[in-house]
């Protein structure tokens, strides 16, 4: 029996033994290829790698890669697709999706993805060794933020001036980065803009570097406040901006000879004029066949079309009816192929966010809208010097008013802006190519549906009149 | 903490030293009943003492018991015991005679024997004989049919594929439903390793013909130790040891052929003349005013608007499918004496898969060492050593997957062409290369020592390694790397896994007398697995296509390399004790905790509670004597699931995208710090019973189970930013439930014993019903199927074909569940709960056995019923004539509509308007109802006389097919039956092959 006691006694100092020397280190095991979130941010490097991740994101085919140019000029009266195509966008081209349309979803986890990198970057804090570096990065992660609430709330909602104080409803604006458990109700149009133009302001002091077109610079911060300004109707703001970029920015507007060679560059670095901020794309960082130029290259799908309408509307000595070339297609002769943005090999086109272009046509708008004429005048005729040599404006009234729009459709052609243009001008969409050839303004279609999955997972969140 | 361990242990042997007395020695030779041979390695013990003895390789043994001591004990497992008073004699002999009842066979746990009439979980037992030189690559291949509530499904005919296994259901929905496999006491790592190639499995390295037994432990009492792995079953191999006694040689040789098993000639590819009848039949459906009715004109017309050459009938299925060849060959010696035993074999085993190139090759090595210090220490070594090299083309829905394009390439295509999308499937198997080399490396080292009589200190330390070497080459010319000029992928994975388990194991015989008797074990274990890999990807390779490495090429695209690993540390304990062998109660206790689980969840508990009932035992059932065995059992525990991803729990930004050619971090996963194993409450009763002298036997077992805390996503805002994962904005939680409840029945029995005429049937069937508890989301659409709670996790959703209308040939659907209403719209028909599903009712296996003198016919026949197969390539094979000339489609679109009045199953085909016959709904499903004769064997094995002057000890010849017949419900199923694998789903896999061989087994 003494044995048994013994016996006992010894299992019970060896189980105590072993049970208390099992480490907690050696159940810790991390990944090699990613870091824990709570340690992205300890230093100042650490912030501009999350900064990088953070236009990384802009750069995905939900955003600027793919989906919101086409978005943009395929819903107005720019693009549509072929008759003989690959399958992709027919949503758009004809109008026939509904809210669980899988390109509208993309766009708007997209634009929340990358808000939310924003987020973690504007709350972070790091153990700072170079103040103005790491401000730097905040600045532009404002800027980032800012662009994405802006491309959310002038697709997914009407435009400012539907009500008289922007109090109809908007996008949700969230400022914490994993809030995993939070369900956000929107917020009006006024408080997103609100946002916003605060977002652009802090990244208008806090950039003081000059990083390179592909990053936000001051002066980009600036022209995109503009450009918000314009469509909040604070036009003598809008015209301020403007014309701070033009005169101060020390970026020249693209002149006349150099047109074509712009948009063959596909490296936004290399010509040093016109863009103010291009997200970038390289051989190895890109797409692949998802890619823009994928769908207006021949050699890749090719099924994206510019259409008549457009066509016609630059007359033969514009340098920017060079950016289409007639071809044939099956089903499509003539049809008008799209150069703009072609590349399929090699180093993949930039995509431009804001040029020197679009602030002198800001510019104009808003001189216009504050009465001043001559000076709208001037700006657009700047313009168009380089595009049209021997045209000249010279029209007032509403006239001078179309022809600003016309110029704006002409020169931001393939870059996403004439959808959310025609809304904020509460226009008409006529000329289209495919059916519907008409979408009036009053349209419920003229909004983007808030996701399917957003309003199942989301009970706060109302949805748009008609989805 | 490697150190803390080997200090107590050190301590442990000062802490006890015995000394005993010198008395008089005693010797004598044991010898066997049966054969009046000596038996060696007998343990012979001075009763009460902890002297003690092994008899030598002649059955003699000297023993010098201490003063005081009465009785020499004398006991061989499977021998029982016997005793001999000591008195002045200084010869004591002893005879054991070799125990018919089975009873006192081993049950092999990882951590512990026990006899059967100790076991009180329920435990299926498979043997080695079961599995040797079976024409399979893996054995888990071989488990079908053999183990009642172990489903084992295999899609791909690719030989060295994986195996799905299912033990008592499926246990999880989005974590792993396989169990645990554990060899020689080492968890392996099990899953599909590989990074390239279409299906691989590291079981595939383990030569079956190694193997001793297998034990598949199926419920709380017998799994539970393992803790929280144990949730969907453990399947514990043991491998061959080596026994004391002659040197025993083996040899087997088998050479045979395989083809495809199962064909269907109702769904065959239609031949060119075909897709010219109904291509014109369609034509005039559509009214194409084009259309000539002058019929050399019409021929030429469908030759240039559609390419339908009738000169030109191509069979693809012929022209991709071979026989091919099997062959193995094993050699293994084993012997030893009372102090050393070995084992040494080395294998080799090549199979051709029915489909050309695919293939397997394996050469294998396993060495067993035991040898027995002194009385108290002893050591032993496993070593199994292997590498296989596997080459298979794709599967699923790729252009260069040659069973898929033999089905889609039009019979106008000729052999020599080169079509696009997809592509020349011949020409593709000749240009590309798909190869995975294996290297396999399963080892463990094991030291017992004695401390005392009945008390004994174990520490095993085992190795699982695998590196596997693949190699994807795409030729320049033709394919799917045409546009880059060729491409060479190159992937090295090495897993390094190794596992550490110190016990100490207690036997105590309360009352020394054999009534109350006490087993109790403890200790811990630690294990470890790491992971490194490395790739490269490179384009543009030379024209010449024996040249395939990635450093050829002249593009470099992307090169990788990573490093992964998870880790466990549990503390564990289990015990039995039992009553005169009547009444036997165990428990088993685990702490479990693993890098895979959130920081804040880390550790678990787990448990089992076992009871059983050995009636057979108690004095009033003893005497009956046509009862040999009647066992009552009953469990319940807790284990658990730690299938899932190693980092899952973490919160991480990830450094793999780059912006403006700068690395770039960016929120990757969202993580949980609570993320935790998924648990399963198991519950079983079951009896054993064998009667008239183990004619006739039977086990049957009721179970359920209940598995809670399952990981699901739970949805969340796409506000939240998190929406662009593959799931969308979800968080993985812990929050569903699922519930598995069945039963099992195995009936085994000689009907026929007459002379030397011997008939055996066994019989098995299992029965598992699977229902969803709880969900994050319920009523989910995971197409074909949803998920919903109080349906089984397979449950098609799907809208419910209503037939064709006879009067004018259109598809119809009903418009939703209660079939009260018929539409010809296919966007009126709702999805509904088709109230089928791809989980089978039941299943099992019947066996049969003749035997006359050395002929042996046995035959092994598997049935699956209740599941139906769902094809989600449906669309582009049985289009109605919507992909008319675009692919080539199945022979059920004959019986298509042409007139009013017609009722068939294919409605009136039409090339220009999509009828949406083909799209998604009930009628897509095939019954997979299936029974196959699985195995025959026909053998010999010669007498000993003829044997005896050959110097042989035992020569057989025999005969074996696989897979050979297989009957099934539905004429219109396409498929093999297993091709669905366990959710029912078909993937254009490599066919399954049936097999027919011929082989020699030689002992010496």
């Amino acid at each position: 029996m003494k044995n048994n006691y013994k016996i006992l006694v010894l299992a019970g100092l060896l189980s105590l033994g072993t049970l208390s020397s099992c480490k907690d280190e050696f159940l810790d095991e991390t990944p090699s290829t990613s870091i824990t979130a709570a340690d992205a941010f300890n230093t100042d490097n650490d912030v501009l790698s999350a900064l990088r991740g953070a236009y990384a994101g802009l750069a995905s085919e939900n955003l600027y890669g793919t989906f919101l140019p086409i978005m943009g000029d395929m819903l107005a009266d720019n693009l549509y697709v072929a008759t003989s195509n690959s399958g992709y966008f027919g949503g758009f081209s004809s109008y026939n999706f509904l809210n669980n349309n899988a390109d509208i979803t993309g766009i708007w986890s997209g634009a929340y993805d990358v808000i939310n990198r924003t987020n973690a970057i504007i709350n972070s804090n790091p153990t700072v060794t170079d103040e103005a570096a790491v401000n730097q990065y905040k600045g532009e992660a404002y800027a980032i933020r800012a662009l994405m609430y802006f491309e959310l709330v002038r697709h997914f909602a009407r435009p400012y001036t539907e009500t008289a104080d922007a109090s109809h409803l908007g996008v949700p604006i969230v400022l914490t980065p994993f809030d995993y458990n939070a369900l956000p109700a929107r917020n009006t149009v006024a408080e997103v803009y609100a946002q916003i133009l605060s977002d652009l302001d802090k990244a208008y002091t806090m950039i003081t570097l000059e990083p390179g077109n592909t990053r936000i610079s001051k002066y980009a911060a600036r022209a995109l406040a503009a450009e918000v300004n314009l469509y909040k109707n604070d036009n003598a703001l809008a015209l301020q901006y403007a014309e701070e970029v033009i005169t101060a920015s020390g970026v020249e507007l693209l002149p006349y000879g150099s047109v074509l060679a712009y948009w063959a560059e596909t490296d936004a670095e290399k010509l040093g004029v016109e863009s103010l901020f291009e997200v970038s794309a390289t051989q190895t960082e890109n797409l692949g066949v998802d890619e823009l130029g994928y769908y207006f290259n021949q050699e890749g799908y090719g099924q994206n079309l510019a259409t008549p309408s457009l066509f016609s509307a630059y007359s033969d000595t514009d340098i920017r009816k060079q950016l289409i070339t007639v071809g044939t297609r099956r089903g499509d002769t003539p049809a008008y192929i799209v150069t703009k943005y072609d590349a399929v090999s090699g180093d993949i086109d930039d995509k431009v966010i804001i040029r020197i272009s679009e602030v002198y046509l800001i510019a104009a708008e808003a001189a216009y809208r504050m009465g001043n004429e001559p000076a709208a005048l001037t700006y657009l005729n700047t313009l168009v010097a380089q595009r049209e040599p021997g045209k000249e404006y010279a029209s007032s009234g509403t006239q001078l008013f179309n022809d600003i729009i016309l110029e704006r459709r002409k020169e931001l052609a393939f870059e996403g802006d004439r959808f959310a243009t025609l809304n904020r001008l509460k226009l008409d969409i006529t000329d289209r190519r495919r059916n519907p050839t008409s979408v009036p303004y009053t349209s419920d279609i003229r909004v983007l549906p808030i996701p399917r999955n957003e309003i199942t997972a989301n009970a706060n969140i109302v949805q748009n009149p008609g989805w | 903490m490697k150190n803390r361990l080997l200090l107590t242990l050190s301590l442990v042997f000062i802490l006890l030293g015995q000394a005993w007395a010198q008395t008089q020695a005693i010797s004598g030779k044991v010898t066997d009943g049966n054969s009046g041979q000596g038996l060696p390695g007998v343990t012979v013990l001075a009763k009460g003492t902890s002297v003690g003895t092994s008899t030598d390789v002649n059955g003699d043994y000297t023993i010098t018991p201490p003063a005081g001591a009465t009785t020499l004990t004398f006991s061989f497992i499977g021998y029982g015991t016997i005793e001999r008073t000591i008195g002045n004699a200084t010869t004591i002999n002893a005879t054991l005679a070799a125990d018919a009842n089975e009873l006192n066979e081993v049950v092999v746990t990882g951590y512990s024997t026990q006899t059967k009439r100790e076991v009180t979980g329920s435990i299926a037992q498979v043997s080695g004989e079961e599995l040797a030189n079976v024409p399979m690559t893996s054995v888990d291949k071989a488990l079908q049919g053999r183990v009642a509530g172990l489903q084992s499904v295999g899609a791909s005919g690719q030989p060295g594929s994986a195996q799905d296994i299912r033990i008592r259901g499926v246990g999880s929905i989005t974590g792993s439903s396989s169990p645990l496999y554990v060899v020689d006491g080492v968890p392996i790592n099990s899953e599909d390793l590989s990074r390239a190639s279409t299906t691989s499995n590291p079981l595939a390295g383990i030569n079956p013909n190694d193997i001793e037994s297998i034990n598949v432990l199926k419920d709380a009492s017998a799994s539970s130790i393992y803790g929280s792995r144990a949730a969907n079953g453990v399947i514990v191999i043991t491998t061959k040891s080596g026994k004391a006694g002659k040197t025993k040689v083996q040899f087997d040789a088998e050479y045979g052929v395989s083809k495809r098993a199962y064909y269907n000639e109702n769904t065959r590819p239609l031949t060119t003349a075909e897709n010219i009848e109904l291509m014109t039949e369609t034509l005039r459906n559509d009214g194409d005013p084009n259309l000539p009715t002058d019929q050399t004109e019409l021929t030429q017309y469908l030759v240039d608007n559609f390419g339908l050459d009738p000169s030109v009938s191509t069979n693809w299925e012929d022209a991709v499918l071979r026989t091919g060849r099997t062959q193995q060959y094993n050699l293994a010696l084993s012997g030893g004496n009372e102090k050393t035993q070995f084992n040494i074999s080395g294998g080799y085993f090549n199979q051709e898969g029915t489909v050309k190139t695919s293939e397997f090759e394996r050469y294998s090595t396993k060495l067993n060492l035991k040898h027995t210090l002194s009385d108290k220490l002893s050591l032993s070594t496993n070593l199994l050593l292997s590498n296989s090299t596997q080459q298979g083309p794709l599967n699923s829905g790729y252009f260069a997957n040659p069973v898929m394009a033999a089905l889609f390439l039009m019979p106008t295509i000729g052999l020599e062409d080169e079509p696009q999308a997809p592509f020349n499937p011949v020409r593709l198997l000749e240009l590309d290369k798909r190869t995975n080399n294996t290297l396999k490396g399963l080892g463990s080292f094991n030291a017992e020592y004695k401390i005392l009589p009945g008390l004994s200190l174990t520490s095993r330390y085992g190795v699982d390694y695998n590196s596997l070497e693949e190699d994807v080459y795409q030729n320049p010319f033709y394919g799917d790397a045409e546009s880059s000029q060729g491409s060479s992928t190159r992937y090295y994975t090495r897993y390094f896994n190794w596992i550490w388990t110190n016990l100490i194991n207690y036997t105590w015989d309360i009352n020394k007398d054999e009534t109350w008797l006490v087993n109790v074990k403890g200790g811990y274990e630690a294990q470890r697995s790491s992971y490194y890999s490395a790739s490269a990807y490179a384009e543009n390779m030379p024209l010449n296509i024996d040249y395939t490495v990635p450093s050829v090429a002249a593009t470099p695209i992307t090169a990788g390399g990573a490093n992964e690993g998870y880790s466990f540390a549990s503390m564990l304990a289990l015990g039995d004790i039992s009553y005169k062998s009547r009444y036997v109660l165990s428990g088993s206790f685990r702490r479990d905790g693993s890098s895979r689980f959130g920081s804040d969840n880390r550790y678990g508990n787990f448990w089992s509670v076992g009871a059983s009932w050995n009636a057979d035992q108690e004095t009033f059932i003893k005497d009956i004597a046509w009862i040999n065995q009647l066992k009552l059992r009953t469990s319940y525990g807790v284990n658990g699931n730690a299938g899932i991803g190693n980092y899952d729990w973490r919160g991480l930004y990830s450094y793999t995208t780059t912006y403006g050619g700068y690395v770039s971090a960016m929120p990757s996963t969202l993580g949980n710090p609570d993320l935790t194993w998924e648990k399963n409450k198991p519950f079983d009763v079951g009896i054993d019973a064998a009667f008239f002298d183990n004619r006739l036997s039977f086990t049957a077992d009721y179970y359920s189970r209940t598995t809670s805390d399952l990981l699901l996503n739970r949805p969340l805002s796409l506000t939240t930013g998190m929406g662009l994962t593959e799931e969308g904005a979800v968080r993985l939680e812990n929050v569903g439930a699922m519930k598995n409840s069945g039963i099992e029945l195995s009936i085994a029995g000689t009907p026929v014993i007459v002379g030397d005429f011997k008939w055996d049937l066994s019989f098995n069937y299992s029965k598992n019903k699977n229902e969803i508890t709880e969900l994050a989301v319920d009523k989910q659409q995971v197409s074909p199927f949803i998920r919903q709670v109080g349906q089984d996790i397979y449950q098609y959703y799907l809208p419910l074909w209503a037939g064709v209308d006879a009067a004018d040939g259109m598809p119809m659907w009903y418009t939703d569940a209660t079939r009260a209403e018929t539409t010809k719209t296919y966007s009126q028909a709702a999805y509904s709960l088709t109230g089928k599903s791809a989980l089978p009712t039941g299943f099992g296996s019947v066996g049969t056995t003749f035997s006359f003198k050395g002929l042996t016919l046995d035959a092994l026949f598997y049935y699956s019923y209740g599941n139906y197969i769902y094809d989600p390539y449906y669309q582009y094979l049985n289009s109605g004539g919507w992909y008319l000339s675009s692919y080539n489609q199945r022979a059920t679109q004959l019986n298509r509509w042409q007139q009013p009045g017609d009722v068939t199953t294919v409605p009136k085909l039409s090339f220009d308007t999509d009828t949406r016959f083909r799209a998604q709904s009930d009628n897509i499903l095939n019954k997979g109802d299936f029974v196959r004769l699985r195995d025959v064997t026909l053998s010999y094995n010669l007498p000993t006389s003829i044997t005896g002057r050959l110097k042989m000890s035992s020569l057989r010849v025999y005969a074996r097919g696989t897979n050979l017949a297989t009957w099934i419900a539905d004429e219109n199923l396409p498929y093999d039956p297993e091709a669905g694998g366990v959710n029912g789903t078909t993937d254009f896999d490599i066919n399954v092959p049936k097999t027919i061989t011929f082989g020699i087994n030689v002992g010496i």
